[in-house]
């Protein structure tokens, strides 16, 4: 059973600045993986390696056996802090446009979750809310049957009845065969649906342990625990 | 995969460009009119409206180049380096394939730019001046057939060739100022301006050491060659020159995305 | 009955905490059909790991066992469901019992307390 990602020395440097230091990690299929850590920890510059929008410095990063690239991408689903759709379209275009291009992407899940959020097909993306639009990205990265996704805070700006149906969402698309990484601040919300949590500070892992492991081990929540590690 | 970032990229583009050609037409078409309208009630609104219309059009014909020149850095810019970017790195795709999708399709929009605009001033221009324009152009081609003769065609393939390439290069230099400016952390547009310069510089630098090199090689004989001869000379010595330069700029694009890339 | 998981104790033993409550309650009665573990998972907002190591310690203890084509089931065993019931009961009271003893009430103060409580709880 080979682990879905690994990494390994992994290293990405901003000039002087090292934003990863010297990571390794393995995840294993099957699994919802939280990764915490504050602002400017790592989290975002992890995720962006895993999907080649930056490249190592050193070391090794392997998802599915294979170094971010094309081969990746096809089984790799990104949802990004920022809206990234663009302006022109309606929504039933970029539905098509991922339909197009991702051999994984499941048409009626998409329209499905359309109608449960009530957003209708044929509006413009220009013309919806930052809230409309994030919700469309969740439901366009959530359509896929990807083998990895990467949330990068996928509740944050979200009201608390999306954020329940994101929750939702992501239980309800468990499959053994793909992991999901999340990476957010809002740990109480998800910490029950974590299988294993990993802290991540100043681009090093510091802890990482499956969700029970930390309660036993503490007595406390993951939630209680990360204000503790993370103490300003 | 290039088809289908082809395909969206048309899309994208074609609901800026279609309305403006159609207008292009559609002014000509009415100015044509408004030119032969007869003297109605002693007001000849021909003369009254004469400068206004004169003013909207070549302001449609400037809008449109201009437009077409700015575009091609938006569809870049925008859709690769800014938050769109995102969505467009992590396609199962290859960055060149993204230079390459926007490079046609600019390329596409540069052409029938052209076209429309060629076409509206045959529709503008004077009836007698579009027949004298109908009789010249056959006597032009019969001339040129007669002094290249049999390599007419293949003066005429090649002029093509380097027209296109010529275009390509002015559109590779765009994407590799705008990539380069890329790498700077604060005032990209500006950082990308100065590069546009810088390559521009440095292409016009090697355009004299090519004309040199290539002068050195028929100085003394250049004018006792055949038209044909000297044709060819100075053709073959453009290809040659811009796909050199638009190789070098296209791997330095391709080079930056692939390995450089740092999104916001 | 929601599912109501503190957050500072580790969610697998709370899960089959919650479980066998619901069995013992008659939120899930002997011999009825349960749910899949992504439905369970979703109802109770954990994981699908966690969910489904839960039921596989219930079924390793009995309560539960499944039938290969139609899924999980409760036992049909009431005797075992009111074994267990019996022995929540216990673990209550002797948590009663101990909190009762550090206020210092005795025996028969307890049982009278108790006495009082359950009348007045019927006149309600």
């Amino acid at each position: 059973m080979t682990s879905l990602l690994t990494c390994r020395n992994l290293t990405k440097s901003f000039g002087a600045k090292k934003a990863i230091d010297n990571i390794s990690l393995d995840i294993g299929r099957g699994k919802i993986v939280g990764l915490l850590g504050p602002n400017g920890s790592g989290k975002t510059t992890f995720i962006k390696l895993c999907n080649n929008l930056l490249t190592p410095t050193h070391g090794e990063l392997l998802i599915g056996g294979h170094r971010p690239g094309v081969e990746t991408k096809k089984i790799v689903s990104y949802l990004p802090e920022r809206t990234y759709l663009n302006d022109w379209m309606k929504v039933s275009q970029i539905i098509d446009f991922f339909k197009d291009f991702y051999e994984d992407f499941n048409t009626e899940k998409a329209y499905d979750m359309l109608k449960r959020f009530n957003i209708d097909p044929t509006d413009k993306l220009k013309t919806m809310s930052k809230g409309t639009k994030e919700k469309v990205q969740l439901i366009l990265v959530m359509s896929r049957e990807a083998e990895l996704y990467l949330l990068d805070e996928p509740i944050g700006g979200v009201d608390p009845a999306a954020r329940d149906f994101i929750l939702e969402t992501i239980i309800s698309n468990y499959n053994e065969n793909a992991s999901i990484i999340i990476s957010t601040h809002l740990i109480s919300d998800i910490e029950k649906v974590l299988d294993e949590v990993v802290f991540i500070k100043d681009g090093q892992i510091v802890l990482s342990k499956t969700v029970d492991e930390i309660r036993d081990e503490s007595g406390k929540s993951v939630d209680a625990l990360f204000r503790e590690v993370f103490k300003c | 995969m290039l088809n289908k970032l082809f395909k969206y990229e048309i899309k994208a583009t074609a609901r800026i460009f279609i309305p403006l050609y159609i207008t292009l037409i559609i002014f000509s078409i009415i100015n044509k009119i408004f030119n032969t309208l007869p003297v109605v009630y002693g007001i000849n609104i021909n003369k009254l409206t004469g400068y206004i219309r004169l003013f909207i059009y070549f302001g449609l014909i400037v809008g449109i180049l201009v437009i077409t020149f700015v575009v091609q850095i938006q569809r870049f810019y925008k859709s690769l380096l800014c938050d769109e970017g995102y969505l467009m790195f992590t396609l199962p795709v290859k960055p060149w394939q993204h230079i390459l999708s926007k490079l046609f399709t600019s390329m596409i929009w540069i052409v029938i730019s052209l076209l429309s605009t060629v076409l509206s001033f045959l529709i503008i221009m004077p009836n007698e001046g579009f027949w004298e324009l109908m009789e010249v152009i056959p006597q032009g081609i019969s001339e040129v057939l007669r002094i290249f003769g049999s390599g007419t065609f293949l003066v005429a393939f090649e002029s093509i060739i380097v027209f296109i390439l010529c275009m390509a290069t002015g559109t590779l230099m765009i994407y590799a100022a705008i990539a380069l400016g890329h790498l700077v952390k604060k005032h990209k547009l500006l950082a990308s301006f100065g590069m546009y310069l810088g390559l521009n510089t440095g292409a016009q630098s090697i355009m004299i050491i090519f004309m040199i090199v290539a002068g050195s090689f028929y100085l003394k004989d250049f004018s006792n060659l055949s038209i044909y001869t000297q044709m060819q000379t100075i053709l073959l010595s453009s290809l040659a020159y811009f796909s050199i330069i638009a190789v070098g700029l296209f791997i330095l694009t391709k080079y930056i995305l692939d390995n450089k890339l740092n999104l916001e | 009955m929601p599912w109501d998981l503190k957050p500072d104790r580790p969610i697998y033993p709370q899960l089959i905490e919650a479980i066998e409550l619901k069995i013992c309650s008659g939120v899930y009665p002997p011999g009825s059909k349960l749910k899949s573990v992504r439905d369970l998972a979703q109802e109770a907002a954990v994981n699908p790991n966690t969910m489904q190591r839960a039921l596989a310690k219930l079924e390793e203890d009995g309560l539960i066992y499944t039938h290969r084509t139609s899924g999980r089931f409760v036992t049909e065993d009431a005797n075992m469901v009111k074994q267990l019931r019996n022995k929540i009961a216990k673990e209550e009271i002797n948590q009663l019992f101990q909190k009762m003893k550090i206020l210092g009430f005795e025996k028969k103060e307890i049982l009278d307390l108790i006495s009082i409580m359950l009348e007045e709880s019927d006149n309600k």
